[in-house]
């Protein structure tokens, strides 16, 4: 028989033993059962190799990369993580004057367009709605391009001054 | 002991309050400080060297930019930690989802583990040894569940307690031991073959 | 730096609020009119810089060699308020503003002589537009009256 006390193999308390998460009744307790458990010692033995198997595997792995490199590439891109982000940072920055004054000098030239530079559109630039009075003659006309509006009349005393005017 | 890790606490929230000042040296440090760590619970959780280095730049990286929302509630070790698994593992989902990284099924109904074929070459060279043995780690490490692999990772390559295991990964004290418990209940069964052949 | 941009912010508002509040609503209620005398001849080519620009066009539709500004004018006027204009050869024009809606306004127009009424007309003046009044002769020439009005 390989294993005299069978009740006393416990896994869970195997495992916290294996941790040190014992107190030192259990520990005392546990290795008095290991040092007799065949089965026991044997999992021990395995967990415990295989850990250590672990621990050299990657400490063997991490040897072989070359930290210094790597550590400068992640500098490296950091700062230009920082540049950017400063650069980004700087243009948003300036965009909270550059916005604003682009607004405004779209909004003043828009006024200043409509207002003083356009062009009178096609329309009468005045329109007749009544005329009533005592003359000779009266003409309503409006030149081709700009249709200026002209109104040109007679004065009934002046009939005979400038008939022919326009 | 407490005064040394009083005094460890003191130098990373130094460390944190340069890094967010943005102190080119404290992130030199920060990076000489834990990329030997990083890079070892990225290399337990994929098994992959260059991901891992990868892996490593990618949490040093996140680390630079987010440094000004460490709100401190948990150390800098903690917090690199927490960022180097989450990193990990969604790595290996995503390679997983792509090239099928992991093919053993977990569900093996007889018991017996998929331990792939011991090389023919003659076992006394060294060489053959270790890559035997690293292959077999890596066998087993890769039947181990995502979640209970972290953990034993931590545990064992990193030394973490219970605690900041589950601080790192932001589970309950309990969760720890039970998933501890399962990571290494599944390596006996994998590595029952190999003790017996020892025998 | 919140402080500057507020600053700038208001510096860009002020203005723009001025420009519509004032061009929207004091603008509806007065504007103003200007009356420029010219008188066209036949007996030389003097055109008078002032008028080269506003004349170009008429210079094609009317049969005279020179343009003389003989008098400038302007009133501001509010809505319902008349002005009046002394023009050559004993005229007067009186003018009055009736309504302003977008783009016209709407005057009155009362042409005199002496003591008389020559005409009484209503226009609707296009902003910044004008109305070109001629006819009565002068000296050797003729009239034409330049109403304009802006708001």
């Amino acid at each position: 028989m390989t294993h005299p006390n069978a009740d006393a193999c416990d896994e869970i308390r195997l495992d916290r033993y294996l941790d040190g998460d014992l107190d030192a009744g259990e520990m005392a307790q546990m290795a008095a059962h290991i040092a007799e458990c065949r089965q026991c010692r044997r999992q021990l033995a395995a967990l415990t190799a295989f850990s250590q198997n672990l621990r050299d595997r990657v400490h063997d792995a991490a040897n072989s990369v070359d930290f210094v490199a790597l550590e400068k590439q992640v500098l490296n891109k950091a700062l230009r993580q920082y540049r950017s982000r400063g650069g980004l940072s700087r243009f948003i920055a300036s965009l909270k004057y550059t916005i604003p004054a682009t607004v405004t000098a779209g909004l003043l030239l828009f006024f200043a367009y409509s207002n003083y530079v356009l062009k009178p559109p096609p329309v009468p630039s005045a329109i007749i709605n009544s005329f009533t009075g005592s003359m000779s003659s009266v003409m309503i006309f409006e030149t081709p391009e700009t249709r200026q509006t002209i109104l040109w009349y007679t004065e009934e005393t002046d009939v005979e001054s400038e008939p022919n005017a326009v | 002991m407490s005064t040394t890790i009083h005094n460890r606490i003191v130098h990373d929230q130094e460390l944190i309050l340069r890094l967010q000042r943005g102190d080119e040296w404290a992130f030199q440090l920060m990076v000489r400080r834990f990329r030997k760590k990083i890079f070892s619970i990225a290399f337990g959780i994929t098994l992959d060297a260059e991901e891992s280095q990868d892996i490593m730049q990618e949490v040093f990286l996140q680390v630079y930019r987010t440094i000004g929302d460490f709100r401190g509630d948990a150390s800098l070790a903690t917090w690199l930690h927490r960022i180097t698994v989450n990193r990990s593992l969604n790595w290996k989902r995503r390679w997983a989802r792509r090239f099928k990284w992991l093919h053993v099924s977990t569900d093996s109904t007889d018991g017996q583990p998929a331990v792939e074929p011991e090389s023919d070459l003659p076992s006394p060279e060294i060489r053959v040894a270790n890559a035997q043995t690293r292959r077999q780690i890596d066998n087993a490490l890769k039947m181990l569940p995502d979640q209970a692999r972290t953990v034993f990772v931590l545990r064992e390559i990193e030394g973490l307690s219970y605690e900041e295991i589950a601080d790192a990964i932001g589970i309950k004290l309990g969760t720890v031991r039970s998933r501890l418990f399962h990571a290494r209940k599944r390596l006996k069964e994998i590595l029952q073959p190999l003790m017996e052949e020892e025998e | 730096m919140r402080y500057r941009f507020r600053c700038l912010l208001a510096l860009v508002v002020l203005p723009l609020s001025w420009f519509v509040t004032a061009d929207a609503l004091l603008a509806q209620e007065s504007c103003r009119i200007s009356v420029d005398t010219i008188l066209a001849a036949r007996n030389d080519t003097v055109v008078d810089p002032q008028l080269k620009q506003h004349i170009g066009e008429l210079q094609s539709m009317f049969n005279y060699t020179s343009y003389r500004l003989l008098s400038s004018e302007s009133l501001n006027l509010s809505v319902g308020q008349s002005g009046m204009v002394s023009l050559p050869g004993d005229r007067r024009l009186k003018i009055t503003p009736q309504s302003i809606h977008g783009s016209r306004a709407d005057i009155a127009l009362q042409m005199m002589k002496q003591k008389r009424t020559v005409f009484e007309t209503q226009v609707q003046l296009l902003n910044r537009g004008s109305l070109f009044v001629g006819g009565p002769t002068y000296q050797n020439g003729n009239l034409i009256f330049k109403i304009s009005s802006a708001y």
